[in-house]
């Protein structure tokens, strides 16, 4: 049934020389800019129970996949990692370094800087506040500077429709090199300007920086729990750059993603492991559909990725524009039922159309919990109930375990 | 009827056999993806879309094997 339409949200082009994106949004799915928000929950969650990076909370689970990966994919990620070290180390140090030109009063620096970001190849580039209540509390005092560049590097789109695959791996976190390398030269380039500059790589969060990016009007959170851009849905990597430049902030739209992913469905009926979940609830002062990491991370470790979740989104796969126009012509969700958009194929499982999906025996969830010393806690206390008083060995074993552990929790980097 | 998956995968190998060496492939990717997807749901294909995969869509199209 035709929809009436309740605004039309106008983005640039996705490049310099293309027409702006006019996308109109249906009456029925308008809802507020941005994700519906309790500012006071937020800051209450955020003071009280500060957020932490996963490669710290969920720490054990970091160790136990390298041994669920197929060799292929061990390997993969070994050179990745050695391939990234070097850009960690140097955005570690980024906020230190000094402008090495002087500010001009006459530049829009904003629009500097945006124009810049696009022309080194990232598809989406806002600012907004570098809201310190999304900050890891491992993070907090490294971060520095008050306005936050948001920047989404689109990531191939042939691999990510191989979802789950070796090759979208490749494309996954080879866009994070990609970004991660990027980034030093904006960097540069806003110290060339006289400001300063610190670089959050991808592959060492800060921040849950998703919120960020709405706040800069550059999507919303979908029910994947991915940002929904206008040009590329949810198929793009995120990362920041922080900077004292006195930037302009940009402002959240309403895409009508916060409706529309509640008709849509297709990425929480498609999860191979039942992970997504269809109603939404509070979290932290936020509205939005909250995964079950312990049915994420299995089938995420074990399958290269996973994904499916970012490649049956349609926005992702059509775009935002064609769906939205589609919606409000029919009623209807582009692609939704068909095997173009909800089929997957998972190795040694096979095809599964719309309505299949694979079965997994319940020992795939099995997995540590916690962060690396929780989990090594939790083992010696199993051999202590099932053994008895642990020897000498056992305890300088466990002394040396948590030692490790806790020393790489301060050197760590995302994974 | 809608596309299955052997007519996807029939249309997509003759595509990057045809096209794939275009550097505008990934836009003809796209638009192959959205073709699909309005025909799956009975609705014309865009104007704007390349007539080459148009006419491929069309070609693979189940309804016009019948």
């Amino acid at each position: 049934m035709k929809k009436n339409v309740h605004h039309v949200v106008v983005r640039s082009g996705r490049k310099e020389a293309e027409p702006d994106l006019e996308i109109p949004i249906a009456d029925d799915i308008a809802s507020v800019p941005g994700t519906p928000l309790r500012e006071r929950d937020v800051s209450f969650f955020s003071r009280e129970y500060p957020l932490e990076s996963q490669t710290i909370e969920k720490g054990a689970d970091r160790v136990w996949i390298w041994s669920v990966y197929t060799k292929e994919a061990s390997e993969f990620r070994k050179q990745h990692d050695s391939r990234v070290k070097p850009l960690v180390a140097e955005a570690k140090v980024s906020g230190d370094l000094s402008p090495t030109g002087q500010p001009d009063q006459q530049d829009d620096i904003t629009e500097a800087i945006r124009k810049k970001a696009w022309g080194m190849g990232f598809g989406e580039v806002g600012f907004t506040k570098f809201d310190r209540r999304y900050v890891f509390a491992s993070k907090k005092r490294w971060s520095k500077f008050e306005h936050a560049i948001c920047l989404a590097y689109e990531q191939d789109y042939e691999k990510t429709q191989s979802i789950p695959s070796m090759d979208a791996e490749e494309t996954h976190y080879g866009t994070y090199e990609i970004e991660g390398k990027i980034a030093i030269d904006l960097a540069a380039y806003i110290r060339s300007k006289g400001y300063r500059a610190q670089i959050h790589n991808p592959s060492d969060h800060s921040a849950s920086v998703i919120a960020m990016f709405v706040a800069a009007g550059l999507g919303q959170l979908g029910a994947n729990g991915q940002l929904l851009s206008p040009h590329f849905g949810s198929r793009s990597r995120l990362m920041i750059i922080t900077t004292d430049a006195p930037v302009v902030y940009d402002q959240p739209e309403d895409y009508g993603i916060n409706k529309f992913c509640e008709m849509c469905q297709v990425c929480v009926n498609r999860c191979p492991g039942r992970a997504l979940v269809k109603d939404k609830v509070w979290w932290r002062g936020t509205e939005k559909n909250k995964l079950i990491y312990d049915r994420c991370r299995p089938v995420m470790a074990r399958y290269e990725g996973c994904g499916v979740c970012m490649k049956v989104c349609p926005i992702q796969k059509y775009g935002m524009k064609p769906v939205m126009e589609h919606y409000v012509s029919t009623g209807e969700i582009l692609g939704k039922g068909s095997h173009n958009l909800e089929g997957y194929e998972i190795r040694d499982k096979g095809y599964f159309g719309p309505g299949e999906l694979p079965h997994f025996d319940r020992e795939l969830f099995e997995m540590p919990h916690g962060s690396r010393e929780e989990w090594l806690f939790e083992q010696f206390k199993n051999k202590v109930a099932k053994d008895g008083k642990p020897s000498q060995e056992d305890l300088e074993h466990f002394a040396q375990s948590v030692d490790e552990a806790v020393h790489h929790k301060y050197t760590h980097k995302d994974e | 009827m809608k596309f299955q998956k052997k007519d996807i995968d029939s249309l997509f190998a003759c595509l990057k056999k045809e096209m794939g060496h275009m550097p505008e492939f990934e836009q003809i990717l796209k638009d192959a993806h959205l073709s699909i997807a309005l025909v799956d749901a009975g609705k014309p294909i865009n104007a704007e879309i390349n007539e080459r995969v148009k006419t491929l869509v069309t070609k693979f199209c189940p309804k016009s094997q019948e």
